[in-house]
């Protein structure tokens, strides 16, 4: 009986570390995730300072179809030599 | 915008005046843009007379409406300018109801630019991916909206009488007699006048009124163009203000953000553009940009009530009304299907899905414009024509 009662305080011992563990571990996880996101965050206002590089991209609609055709174009070629 | 001069003032002074300058041509383009609103109003009902409804028979299959819209917007490439002409159409009495379907499909017909500016990333792999998922979630929040309302609005009248009821309220009598607005009717219906006196002096009745509409569509594809342009430039210091806000916030204020950007700078394209390259980067994901184009949505209602308050007369209650039809439809929209996580998760879903097949074959994207764009709009007139509805 009293081999049994240590077995159960070991394990019991165990459970705890183990939880203690994983608590040490999550509150470890939320500050890594809390980096993450602060670090994101700076990214976002950095691409927000630099709105005017975006807003120009937005002007040059004929060459964005110029792309698609040539690209188009590759594909269709790549098409007809894979059937031959 | 600087001077050669060493005195630190001058810059700032002459960045002032040329700012006022802007302003001032914003004001003339707006001032404009009314003007042509009231001319295509004017025009429309100088040359239909009474026979506006038959006129427009042939769009009161919904699906027509729709793709009129929708087709329209896409060539245009700009929303803001088919939505102020159905209001002037509108004014100049085209029936509401058969309005209703060509609004729903000047929403789907803006997407066309953003789809546009996102193949510029196109031999980029994942930056594509990214930048065009972010334009066609656009494309599927628009097209689950119309899939859902057209239908309802077909059966039910819902956003019709929604409006009228809210138009109603908003208008007294004849003409409008909110906040001072009759001051709008003195200064823009001289040139509209002026207009009609110089071209019937040479052209008989229903040829003066085409004539007001050709001219009332050209300004206000010119008035708008430009405001768009000016406005990028006047407003980006306050869109990056109002980017900075809503950055490490949740969909809410993304929302509130893209439409306070798209009425600043009074163009949804450029808003749902924007955010193209924003979220090739990935620097924003597809669900931070998602509500930001909702919002865009939302914001560029804001130039139909505009052009609403050129109307008076009589048919100022139903210019409104389809106004207030277009935010309805677009604030229902936004609250229905993103308020619901099934339907919300949908068009995020169709975007990433179409992305992926789009990176590894380009010929997606064509299959895909061309299906959205043409293919699926001409079997749908056929079909519903055929079934005679």
């Amino acid at each position: 009986m009293e081999v049994e009662g240590n077995d159960m305080d070991r394990l019991t011992v165990r459970k705890k570390e183990l939880q203690n563990t994983i608590s040490e571990l999550e509150a470890h996880l939320a500050e890594l995730r809390e980096r993450l996101f602060d670090i994101e965050q700076e990214q976002q206002h950095d691409a927000i300072d630099n709105l005017e590089e975006y807003l120009q991209s937005v002007d040059h609609k004929y060459d964005d179809m110029r792309c698609l055709w040539d690209a188009v174009l590759e594909e269709v070629q790549l098409f007809l030599q894979r059937s031959k | 915008m600087t001077s050669a001069s060493s005195n630190t003032s001058e810059p700032v002074e002459i960045s002032r005046a040329a700012s006022w300058r802007n302003w001032i041509f914003v004001a003339t383009l707006v001032y404009l843009l009314l003007v042509a609103v009231s001319l295509i109003g004017g025009g429309f009902k100088l040359s239909a007379g009474e026979q506006a409804k038959e006129l427009f028979a042939f769009a009161s299959n919904p699906v027509t409406g729709l793709i009129i819209g929708m087709v329209a917007t896409a060539l245009i490439q700009s929303s803001s300018t088919v939505t102020s002409i159905i209001v002037g159409l509108v004014a100049g009495g085209l029936p509401v109801g058969i309005a209703i379907p060509m609004v729903m499909g000047a929403n789907i017909g803006t997407t066309i630019t953003n789809t546009i500016v996102s193949l510029g990333h196109i031999k980029q792999g994942v930056e594509f991916r990214r930048a065009f998922a972010a334009a066609t979630i656009h494309d599927f929040f628009n097209l689950l909206s119309v899939v859902v309302f057209l239908p309802l609005e077909v059966s039910f009248h819902l956003l019709e009488k929604m409006g009228n009821y809210l138009a109603g309220l908003m208008v007294g009598g004849d003409s409008m007699s909110v906040g001072g607005f009759n001051f709008l009717k003195q200064i823009v219906s001289p040139p509209v006048a002026l207009f009609q006196q110089t071209v019937s002096g040479f052209a008989p009745g229903t040829l003066t009124g085409i004539l007001m509409i050709i001219f009332g569509i050209l300004l206000i594809f010119t008035s708008i163009t430009f405001i768009g342009k000016l406005l990028k430039v006047l407003m980006v210091g306050k869109a990056k203000t109002v980017l900075h806000s809503a950055v490490g916030k949740g969909p809410i204020s993304g929302i509130f953000s893209g439409a306070l950007i798209t009425v600043l700078v009074q163009s949804s394209s450029t808003t749902t553009s924007l955010i193209v390259p924003l979220a090739g980067t990935g620097i924003f994901s597809l669900r931070k940009v998602y509500p930001f184009t909702l919002g865009a949505n939302i914001g560029t209602c804001i130039t139909g009530l505009l052009a609403a308050t050129a109307i008076t007369g009589a048919n100022t209650l139903f210019a409104l009304e389809i106004a207030l039809i277009h935010l309805l439809y677009n604030i229902v929209g936004v609250v229905f299907i993103y308020g619901i996580p099934f339907l919300r998760e949908l068009p995020i879903i169709a975007a990433e899905k179409l992305a992926e097949l789009a990176t590894e074959n380009k010929l997606y994207v064509v299959a895909y414009i061309l299906l959205v764009f043409f293919v699926v709009p001409g079997v749908l007139i056929s079909a519903t024509n055929m079934l005679g509805l």
